[in-house]
């Protein structure tokens, strides 16, 4: 059964912004699950509901600056994501990025997002690394290849690529606020 | 928080729905012609309209030297730019194109270059005439004036906003309000010098984004 409804969210969402109290706990009752959904595939810790609330409290603060010309799914997808992100850097909780995710098209059947959205996600965060670092990651993580390929493609030797998608990811931890201990841990 | 509340948070959300505006440009224009009017007024009270563009204007010859308004045009269109940018990176899925990263970049390689081929071709010491002639006020006052517009920024509309990245959002802002201060300076300073502009003009943005930046996060937190 589909999580999401875009086009009836949309909907329910300026009918929200014009202050219909109706439409709005419609709205809210049904992004319950959907980011219980989206935080468990993201969060591995029991602090989803916080989350959830925290998210929906945020939903409710910043109604207004969803764009009712625009589609939905983007906006609530960033409000969520900026929650969790927010959330990690405080807790330093785990948060699982799956790189290889994005190639994956993420349709009804989860979560409603289109793959662009995921993408963005990794693209947001290769961004912060080096140039030459960031595309070794995505041929390796993302595009699949091998380590032998990747080395053919970049002129690194295999021994370097290891080294350069170890110290991204390490780097990209960081950057979500994950605590040195954590991964050292894994 | 715990779980069995959710249903109450919801309960309690929906029942004080009130009808919103949706974020809109009015506030962000109104911004815009807030910090011109006080910056150009504060401007041309404190230290006076440039010479040249004082006797244009004084003998009706508004169109006779283009070259003197040169400066004023490059520094709205980098002003025009960055509140375009704020504008995109606003809301929660915001984010800068291509375009917009491009244009900026666009902006600074072609004052640098302009600076180079002015010490290539002046000299060094040539290039950087002027930069002992007061251009520690002319820095400050179009930093300390970025300042006070993104307070009113603020103030007027930058609080609404949910930028998905606040410390971006926060540099983009004071780089805009700094770049307002500055057209409103570009009508006082008559000094022209690629160098100049980048330092005494340009660096004093760029410091503003800085602080922008670090103070960003605090800001537009939500």
């Amino acid at each position: 059964m589909s999580l999401s409804q875009p086009d009836l969210w949309q909907q329910q969402m300026r009918a929200a912004q014009r202050g219909e109290a109706e439409p709005y706990r419609a709205l809210l009752t049904a992004l319950r699950p959907w980011l219980s959904a989206y935080f468990r595939r993201r969060l591995q810790s029991p602090d989803t509901e916080d989350l959830i609330q925290i998210t929906l409290v945020a939903v409710h603060e910043k109604r207004h600056t969803y764009d009712p010309t625009a589609p939905f799914m983007p906006w609530i997808a960033a409000v969520a994501r900026h929650k969790l992100i927010d959330h990690v850097r405080k807790y330093g909780r785990y948060v699982h990025v799956e790189l290889n995710e994005m190639n994956e098209p993420v349709d009804e059947a989860s979560l409603g997002l289109p793959a662009t959205i995921a993408r963005r996600d990794i693209q947001v965060l290769l961004s912060q690394l080096p140039v030459d670092q960031a595309r070794v990651i995505r041929l390796h993580k993302v595009e699949e290849l091998s380590l032998e390929d990747v080395s053919r493609l970049t002129g690194k030797s295999v021994a370097a690529v290891k080294v350069i998608v170890h110290r991204g990811l390490k780097k990209l931890r960081d950057s979500v606020g994950v605590p040195r201990k954590v991964y050292e841990d894994e | 928080m715990s779980n069995k509340n959710t249903p109450d948070l919801i309960e309690t959300l929906s029942q004080s729905v009130n009808p919103v505006a949706p974020l809109g440009r009015r506030g962000l224009w109104l911004w815009v012609g807030l910090s011109l009017l006080a910056g150009i007024t504060y401007v041309l009270t404190a230290y006076g309209a440039r010479p040249e563009m004082r006797l244009l204007f004084s003998e009706g010859r508004v169109a006779d030297n283009l070259s003197a308004y040169a400066k004023t045009t490059f520094f709205i269109g980098l002003a025009a730019l960055a509140v375009w940018q704020v504008q995109a990176t606003a809301r929660p899925e915001g984010r800068l194109t291509r375009v917009q990263t491009g244009l900026l970049g666009l902006g600074l390689i072609a004052l640098l270059t302009l600076t180079g081929i002015d010490m290539a071709v002046s000299g060094l010491s040539s290039a950087l005439t002027g930069l002992s002639d007061g251009a520690p006020g002319c820095f400050l006052t179009i930093l300390v004036g970025g300042m006070v517009g993104l307070g009113v920024g603020w103030a007027v509309w930058l609080r609404q906003a949910a930028p998905g990245n606040p410390a971006l959002f926060g540099a983009l802002s004071a780089f805009a309000a700094s770049a307002l201060m500055t057209v409103a300076y570009t009508l006082h300073c008559d000094h022209d010098a690629p160098a100049y502009l980048l330092l005494i003009y340009l660096a004093p943005n760029l410091v503003a984004a800085l602080i922008g930046s670090l103070i960003g996060r605090a800001l537009f937190r939500w």
